[in-house]
């Protein structure tokens, strides 16, 4: 910079060849200029990385017990103000302290039981993947034959109508789609199925997909128009039919980006929160069918970060609820663009 | 053009980024929260210039932001753990309860089912798991609240004795149960009685519970029977604040606890505190 | 394509005609469904007032001024980041290991769970910043997770402009830095808009980042300061939709409030995608 506060504040200078000196101090205020935006640009991989790091530094205390009140750090006055029952309740919450076995090999989930804490992470994995793969057999088909027929059959015009509608629908807040699931989507399931209740991983998959579709429509419309037209000229040269063409030679060709376009379906429908926690009824159990109630990793966050005591042993489990989720997610992401590159390539 | 707007925003902004003003924040239970949402309203229409926020969330939110210090006055269905108390002592801090009202949970069923009535322990053993079938057939489906709530607290701790069933399902709302019960046949829930007033219970049964203590079956309707603690899921719905209290919180109290603090409290299908709780809140109010 | 058709071939393509248009019918039919449901209570009186008697009366003005609010933060905090890291990209920097890293952690930023942002608020701004729960702490988790958006956007924008018109720039005397601000900068403006745009409407309709970073149940005054906890369109939604003690009165409020969310984002992608056909228009149709 050609002037700082500190040079400012010294007695006026004598007269400088200024012209000379703002023509370096442009060129310097260049080099200055793209080292800052360099600087900035490096915020999303710190932004990334400190999300990872916010995560492990506040799950790793439910680990040490750094969330517990550890019966014997009690002075005698702290002793005096519990009951036998409650600080036989610390012993028994101090001996059931989350340990990786239990977190990662247990589907029970019980985190504000007197008597067993339990902290199996199992359940919600579970469900979490259950109700996507639900969400994405409805989603795949119904998303890439969209795509396919936008891409290569239908006429210009309803191509751009389309596109205004596949926005809105992107844009529909999340919980507004839980909103109309409670009150239109589940009754109906229940109604069809003959349920008691619509609340089940079924309803949760049905809205995800709905989120999930302008993401696959979108991504692998883009993937399947670049699909050179030889391909299809000489396909049909060789005496196939249209739909045999599409199928067997159009959807091959862009098969990576199809892939990748269903990967970021996953990965949507993996981490939306308000919309399964409005719809799936949430009870923390491995869920044995698509008309199971369920409670997701995200949901479980969602439910439980508001009512927990800060630096507790459930409040620090939650953040490692959150890095299981953002592993997840992050390897979700991972396939796609290795999808994207193989499908290049 | 536009980075000049820009420019112009963060200033407007920056400008309102002075000192936050003096809100006083309420939060806790999701069994109080639309009454004292309710009991804010009027107070604030009476005391201009006086900002009250609520927050929901659960008893166990309510306390754990007071010892956080980001809320003055802690709604809670239930006391206050021997733990908690330890927290607040560590924190430097003691903690006052106050009583605004009394609560009976209601036990609900779908409209369709026939049960009489029931006693503790039959409710425990619903909620265990360990009653498969309605005497009319229908599987039993169970609804709560969702874990850390006083209210799914207190019912573990007065009916289910043990552990919920993995079964349950946790509603994140009282009138979630409500709702979801209305639909399901063999449904089951439990939610402050507030929840069932008048035409909110249709389509709904709200069951007598037998009272341990004459076995006498009561409707968690009965005023007199819920304010002497006979009704079994009788519970008193505590405000804890940081003492000594301050001169905002200590008017807001006071507001609850007047004429007209407590018709909003029996509007809600609240019942007023027991005599001995009126003491207790007029000792704190008064020194 | 064009060849006869084969029996095959027309119910092949007939499906998948009529699973798009049903699908578009579904959208249409979504938000006419709660536009129609929440006529009853639209009108200048719920756009202009507070929330009354619990909720069911009056308007949700603290909560679209909320809204309002926090997505203005959001754009303060991501526009200023993703357009100078776009810029950095597009302009200055040349394919290394740096650009690459850079390329893929905005990619999977934009793949993390809005909840795990939310978790990731609390633990930096909420806590570690001491930004206690505010509208500041809400604006500045959105901002970064919409960055992604905004970089993607401005990028592809940036990359429009044609390489021969910044060399002119150069050629003419001006450094890179004048040769970037007056030139790809301003004609990818329009681009940049249209991301930024889509990033606000985004931010506008999350509910999980501000649920524990500052949105609050009830505040039924206006937003002074971004210290302070403030209503939000969708967090107002969902408690009017599952936490109200009477959800069959709440229904139409809940309508309504879905309805102005949705009007909310519907607006702001009309204006998205009013700025591309516009853009589309004067640059020849080649973007």
């Amino acid at each position: 910079m050609p002037t700082t506060p500190s040079s400012a504040a010294e007695t006026p200078a004598a007269p400088r060849p200024r012209r000379t000196l703002r023509r370096t101090g442009r060129r310097d205020g260049d080099v200055w200029i793209a080292g800052a935006l360099r600087a900035v640009a490096t915020v999303t991989l710190l932004v990334l990385a400190g999300i990872l790091l916010v995560l492990m530094d506040n799950g790793v205390g439910a680990f040490t017990g750094a969330g517990d009140i550890a019966v014997g750090s009690l002075t005698d006055a702290e002793r005096a103000l519990l009951h036998e029952r409650e600080l036989a309740q610390l012993a028994r919450v101090e001996a059931a302290r989350p340990t990786l076995g239990r977190v990662f090999a247990s589907a029970s989930w019980n985190p504000t039981s007197t008597h067993a804490p339990a902290w199996g992470v199992l359940a919600m994995v579970v469900s979490t993947l259950g109700v996507t793969a639900l969400a994405m057999g409805i989603a795949i088909p119904v998303g890439v034959g969209i795509a396919l027929w936008l891409a290569w059959v239908a006429p210009a015009w309803a191509r751009e109508a389309f596109k205004p509608v596949l926005e809105l629908l992107a844009g529909v807040p999340s919980v507004v789609v839980g909103f109309v699931g409670l009150v239109l989507i589940g009754p109906v399931i229940a109604r069809v199925f003959g349920l008691p209740n619509g609340l089940n991983a079924l309803h949760g998959a049905i809205l995800l997909a709905w989120m999930a579709l302008p993401t696959i429509v979108a991504v692998s419309e883009d993937a399947l128009r670049a699909v050179p037209h030889d391909y299809v000229r000489a396909s049909l040269a060789l005496g196939a039919d249209r739909w045999q063409t599409l199928v067997r030679v159009v959807l091959p060709a862009a098969r990576g980006g199809v892939l990748a376009a269903c990967m970021l379906g996953v990965g949507r429908a993996i981490g939306e929160t308000m919309t399964v926690l409005m719809a799936t009824g949430n009870a923390v159990a491995l869920p044995h069918g698509p008309f199971d109630s369920v409670r997701t990793l995200t949901a479980t966050v969602a439910i439980e970060l508001g009512e927990v005591t800060v630096g507790s042993t459930h409040y620090r489990m939650l953040f490692v609820v959150g890095l299981v989720l953002f592993l997840i997610t992050l390897v979700v992401n991972v396939l796609a663009e290795r999808f994207v590159r193989g499908g290049r390539a | 053009m536009s980075l000049r707007l820009l420019v112009l925003a963060s200033l407007a902004l920056a400008g309102c980024g002075g000192p936050a003003r003096t809100i006083l924040a309420v939060k806790g239970s999701d069994s109080e929260v639309n009454v004292v949402q309710q009991l804010a309203e009027a107070y604030m229409a009476r005391n201009p210039g006086v900002f009250v926020s609520v927050g929901g969330g659960g008893s166990g939110t309510g306390i754990a932001a007071i010892l956080d210090r980001t809320a003055h006055v802690a709604n809670s269905s239930r006391p206050l753990t021997g733990i908690e108390i330890l927290r607040s002592r560590r924190e430097g801090m003691t903690l006052s309860g106050f009583v605004f009202a009394t609560d009976a949970l209601a036990v609900v069923v779908h409209a369709d089912n026939p049960v009489a009535e029931l006693d503790l322990p039959a409710l425990g053993a619903l909620y265990r798991g360990e009653t498969p079938r309605w005497p009319h057939g229908a599987a039993v489906s169970l609804y709560g609240r969702q874990s850390n709530s006083g209210t799914y607290a207190y019912f573990r701790e007065v009916a289910v004795k043990g552990e919920y069933a993995a079964s349950l399902r946790q509603m994140n709302g009282s009138a979630q149960i409500v709702e979801a019960v209305r639909q399901d046949r063999g449904g089951i829930g439990y939610v402050a009685a507030g929840y069932v007033e008048g035409e909110r219970a249709a389509g709904l049964r709200v069951v007598p519970l037998v009272s341990p203590r004459d076995g006498a079956v009561l409707s968690p309707r009965d005023a007199d029977a819920v304010r002497a603690r006979r009704y079994p899921l009788a519970r008193p719905l505590h405000q804890f604040v940081a003492s000594p209290v301050g001169a905002g919180v200590r008017a807001f109290l006071a507001f609850e606890d007047s004429p007209e603090g407590q018709a909003i409290v029996a509007r809600n299908g609240f019942f007023p505190v027991s005599e001995e709780d009126a003491r207790a809140n007029h000792a704190l109010l008064g020194g | 394509m064009t060849s006869v058709s084969t029996r095959r071939e027309s119910v092949g393509f007939g499906v998948l005609a009529a699973v798009s248009g049903s699908v578009v019918a579904g959208v249409l039919a979504l938000v006419g469904y709660v536009v129609w449901r929440g006529a009853s209570v639209l009108g200048w009186d719920f756009l202009t007032q507070s929330p009354r008697q619990g909720m069911l009366e009056g308007g949700i003005l603290p909560a679209i001024l909320g809204t309002f609010g926090v997505t203005l933060l959001t754009a303060l905090v991501a526009v200023p980041l993703g357009v100078a890291t776009a810029t950095w990209l597009v302009e200055y920097a040349s394919d290394g290991p740096l650009v690459r890293v850079i390329r893929v952690s905005v990619r999977n930023l934009a793949g993390v769970p809005s909840v795990v942002f939310g978790l990731f608020g609390v633990g930096l701004f909420v806590r570690g910043m001491n930004l206690g729960l505010s509208m500041l702490a809400s604006g500045l988790t959105l901002g970064l997770l919409t960055l992604p958006t905004v970089i993607t956007a401005a990028e592809e924008a940036l990359r429009t402009v044609p390489r021969a018109w910044r060399d002119n720039a150069l050629a003419l005397g001006a450094t890179r830095w004048q040769a970037v601000w007056r030139v790809p900068l301003p004609a990818a403006l329009p681009g940049i808009l249209t991301g930024v745009i889509l990033a606000m409407a985004r931010a506008a309709g999350e509910t999980a980042p501000i649920l524990f970073t500052g949105v609050s149940f009830f505040l039924p005054f206006l937003p002074g300061s971004v210290r302070e906890p403030f209503m939000a369109l969708p967090y107002h939604l969902y408690v009017l939709a599952t936490q109200h003690q009477d959800l069959a009165r709440a229904r139409p409020v809940a309508f309504g409030t879905a309805a102005v969310l949705l009007g909310c984002v519907a607006l702001l992608n009309g204006t998205a995608a009013w700025l591309r056909a516009r853009m589309r228009r004067s640059l020849g149709g080649s973007a």
